[in-house]
């Protein structure tokens, strides 16, 4: 249990949020580095290096998609040097430089959302949301959803293997092809998963969930200084912020 | 809980309880009555579809709120009626367990689990504490509390959804196929903790067999909706020929004397022991056929060693040869490393050690899909395959997949469906059909591949007795017609009457080899794997012949003064 840990689930909601909000003020390679910086002293302090291990295989493609669109589509609106052109296609300095500050600051704000994870356990997200004023239903719904994604990889793999055994091979034929292909997978998964759920439905109510009882939370966690610390200082950085750009 | 002189009222008293399911032609439960006192154990018994479900459901609401439909009849806990209550009204009256544990269980920790139904119930915090703790102490789960579920194994995970729910005081626990998933040395656990809570509560558990069931005060044998028998547990166990006919497995030790025509009916395997030598009964001993001299190895495996990403040791340093027309059975727990062996076999997975060979060649250099025409693998859930509109198309996705022509697909479909007794049935919808018949959907369609060896993984999990002879009948028509089969199984009574071979695995390692009777005979091995042999060949061993079926052991008797 890291300090990170240790604050109230609201306030880790809120300030992943206003972190995103602040995030999002910065468009400059450089400028991007301050918010990037932030997300990896958080993942050092949360202790979420495993974690953003085992996001790399998605961080890495999402950052190469992002370079590759922005460049080609951020286009001459930011400015002329002309770096490499074919026929119309044109790639600007300008545009690649865009490219490089999304993407790092998709890394960071993909960062923070791990950071977020590590330190927020499903029943303390649920807490926190419903303290924040989500109904309750909402909120087990959308701590649900962290729940169900393992889940439903893990019958992907199942289905997969089931498949490939039966000579099944993805990698074949044109993209339409390819997008018809995936029914062996999907159609499996998502009939298994529509079951659990539907199980998993009736197994909650078994134990009492939507009854009119007034609901007790089993987790206790207090609101403290440090959490009002916090949000201060968050507010104070945006505001600056805000009011740094627009000077 | 204080025990009165008085005549305690039965805590479930249903009367003449009937629900046709919306859209359906039949009725699933036609007129049940049933009563039953607190602290009673009954075990609810029957082949699948015939409504024990559908009657646990009735109890805490689910049907008709979930399942809709039409419901008649009265039902009432501890004497009050549970008409027009919705499912969460019925909490802390009935507490229902699922067969499906893994979608039951949703938490980041073991404690939280077990809190989720307290909270609900809106108890103050500490009493919360206090329950969970004290129901997963009865579970056997105490030091486990800031585990996650899903590290646990499946034993522990359905005691896990049995605490959460005992946790919220129960009247009647009702346990649906509790043991259904579960491999031996899981079922054991929950059938333990069964009879630790005889007694303290109303319980009801549902299964296809009798025979973890034992310790039940009462067996109700359901079939096609109705209560077909109905009597104390030695009475019920004691009439195998009538539990046959409605589709349960009869107890193996009661069918031997019964057939036998023995005076009386043990149950266990030390009352066979004490009335056969009553009787005074023999075995007649002869001499065992050799076994047939091993064919040149059809697949060989050699030192492999496997060790999943997650730092799991799944294989260590097995060596195994399979001949070509062999029937063998690999046996062990869940996490022995028997599915991972098998995955090997079609190069599923690669291996970190060692090789696998394929008539003497490397599998490892082999595409998967050439592979995968030589060794048919068939997955335990059919579900995790089958996705075409009809029985047709499921089957020839394999052919298709290795662009064979289509007239010879359209060939193979015909032959395979016919393999598996489905002729007729091409144009149907897999998605409607039972369990049983999907199963066997599942191995035409890897059948129409023409493999020459078929790997069956769980064939026979979740079918009941009817639909597990039925698809052993099937394996063992492949076998004839020349194909080597292997079977992956926990069920100890179909590796005996369906194996010549069985290999006992542990740990990621093979501890046993050889013909099956040899193996069923070392009872050592086999509890290193925490397997049991079946009731009959543990009083066969006792008797100097480890028969392997309830038949094989009729053949030798020789009956003395009767």
């Amino acid at each position: 249990m890291t300090p990170l840990h240790r604050l109230h689930p609201a306030d880790k909601i809120v300030l992943l949020a206003l972190y995103f909000v602040w995030a999002m003020q910065f468009n400059d390679p450089l400028g991007v580095l301050l918010p990037l910086a932030i997300a990896l002293a958080g993942m050092l302090a949360a202790r979420a290096g495993g974690n953003v291990r085992k996001a790399l295989p998605l961080m890495i493609p999402i950052t190469v998609m992002c370079l590759l669109l922005w460049s080609l589509l951020a286009g001459p609106s930011r400015g002329h040097t002309e770096l490499w052109q074919w026929s119309s296609l044109a790639v600007y300095r300008e545009a690649v430089w865009y490219a490089v500050a999304m993407a790092l600051r998709l890394n960071a704000m993909l960062l923070g959302g791990i950071v977020f994870i590590t330190v927020t356990g499903i029943e303390e997200l649920r807490l926190g949301l419903t303290r924040l004023g989500l109904p309750y239903p909402m909120a087990f719904a959308i701590s649900l959803a962290f729940r169900l994604v393992p889940l439903i990889g893990s019958t992907l793999e199942k289905v997969a293997q089931a498949q490939k055994s039966r000579g099944f091979a993805l990698d074949r034929g044109g993209p339409l092809t390819r997008l018809k292909n995936h029914a062996p997978l999907i159609i499996p998964v998502i009939l298994v998963s529509l079951r659990n759920i539907d199980q998993l439905a009736a197994a909650l109510e078994a134990r009492g969930f939507g009854g009119p009882t007034r609901r007790m939370s089993f987790i206790a966690s207090p609101w403290r200084a440090a959490d009002t610390v916090c949000c201060i200082v968050a507010v104070v950085i945006i505001a600056t912020t805000i009011v740094l750009k627009h000077l | 809980m204080a025990y009165s002189t008085d005549i305690p009222a039965p805590i479930l008293e249903v009367e003449g309880l009937s629900f046709r399911y919306r859209d359906a032609e039949a009725d699933a439960l036609r007129g049940i009555t049933w009563s039953q006192d607190a602290g009673q154990f009954t075990a609810l018994v029957g082949p699948s579809g015939a409504g024990k479900t559908t009657f646990c459901c009735c109890l805490n609401r689910i049907v008709p709120h979930f399942h809709k439909g039409n419901l008649r009849g009265r039902v009432r806990v501890g004497g009050e009626s549970i008409a027009g209550k919705h499912v969460y009204d019925m909490v802390p009256r009935i507490g229902m367990v699922f067969q499906d544990f893994e979608s039951q269980l949703f938490s980041t920790n073991v404690l939280l689990e077990v809190a989720f139904g307290l909270e609900n119930l809106g108890l103050p915090r500490g009493e919360m504490e206090e329950r969970a703790r004290e129901a997963l102490a009865l579970v056997g789960l105490a030091g486990f509390e800031r585990r996650e579920p899903a590290a646990l194994s499946g034993g522990q995970k359905q005691r896990l959804a049995i605490a959460a729910v005992i946790a919220l005081a129960p009247d009647v626990l009702v346990m649906d196929e509790p043991t259904t998933d579960l491999d031996p040395a899981g079922r054991l656990e929950v059938m333990r903790l069964a009879g630790k809570l005889q007694g303290r509560t109303a319980m009801i558990v549902t299964d296809h067999e009798v025979d973890d069931l034992a310790e039940a005060d009462r067996i109700e044998v359901l079939a096609d909706g109705q209560i077909v028998m109905s009597g104390g547990t030695r009475e019920v166990f004691a009439r195998p020929l009538e539990l046959v006919g409605a589709g349960v497995r009869s107890p193996q030790v009661a069918e031997f004397f019964t057939r036998a025509g023995a005076p009386e009916i043990p149950v266990t395997v030390e009352e066979g022991l004490a009335l056969w030598s009553r009787l005074g009964w023999r075995i007649r001993q002869e001499d065992e056929p050799a076994a047939a001299p091993v064919a040149e190895p059809l697949i060989s495996v050699e030192n492999l060693s496997f060790t999943y990403p997650d730092g799991t040791q799944a294989l260590r340093d097995v060596n195994l040869a399979i001949g070509e027309g062999e029937i063998l059975a690999i046996l062990g727990q869940n996490g022995c490393g028997k599915t991972t062996l098998a995955k090997h076999l079609n190069g599923l997975l690669a291996p970190d050690k060692g090789t696998v060979r394929w008539r003497g060649e490397p599998v490892g250099g082999r595409r998967l899909s050439e592979m995968a025409r030589h060794v048919g693998y068939v997955f335990q859930n059919p579900d995790h395959q089958i996705f075409a509109q009809t029985v047709r198309e499921e089957v020839e996705f394999g052919p298709k997949n290795f662009r064979l022509p289509p007239e010879e697909t359209a060939e193979r479909a015909r032959d395979v469906l016919a393999a598996v007794g489905l002729r007729g049935q091409e144009e149907d919808n897999p998605f409607t059909m039972t369990k049983g018949e999907r199963q066997r959907v599942a191995v035409a369609s890897v059948l129409a591949a023409a493999p020459e060896v078929i790997v069956l993984d769980e064939p026979t999990t979740g079918l009941d007795y009817r639909q597990q002879l039925e698809m052993m009948a099937l394996v063992r028509r492949l076998h004839a017609a020349g194909r080597t089969v292997i079977l992956i199984t926990h069920s100890m009574w179909i590796a005996a009457e369906y194996a010549r071979r069985c290999v006992v695995m542990a740990e990621g390692r093979v501890i046993a080899d050889g013909p099956t009777r040899q193996v069923f005979a070392n009872e050592e091995a086999l509890a290193q794997a925490h397997l049991r042999a079946p009731a009959i060949t543990r009083l066969g061993s006792r008797l100097g012949f480890a028969a392997l079926s309830v038949e094989e052991l009729l053949a030798r008797v020789e009956r003395g003064r009767t």
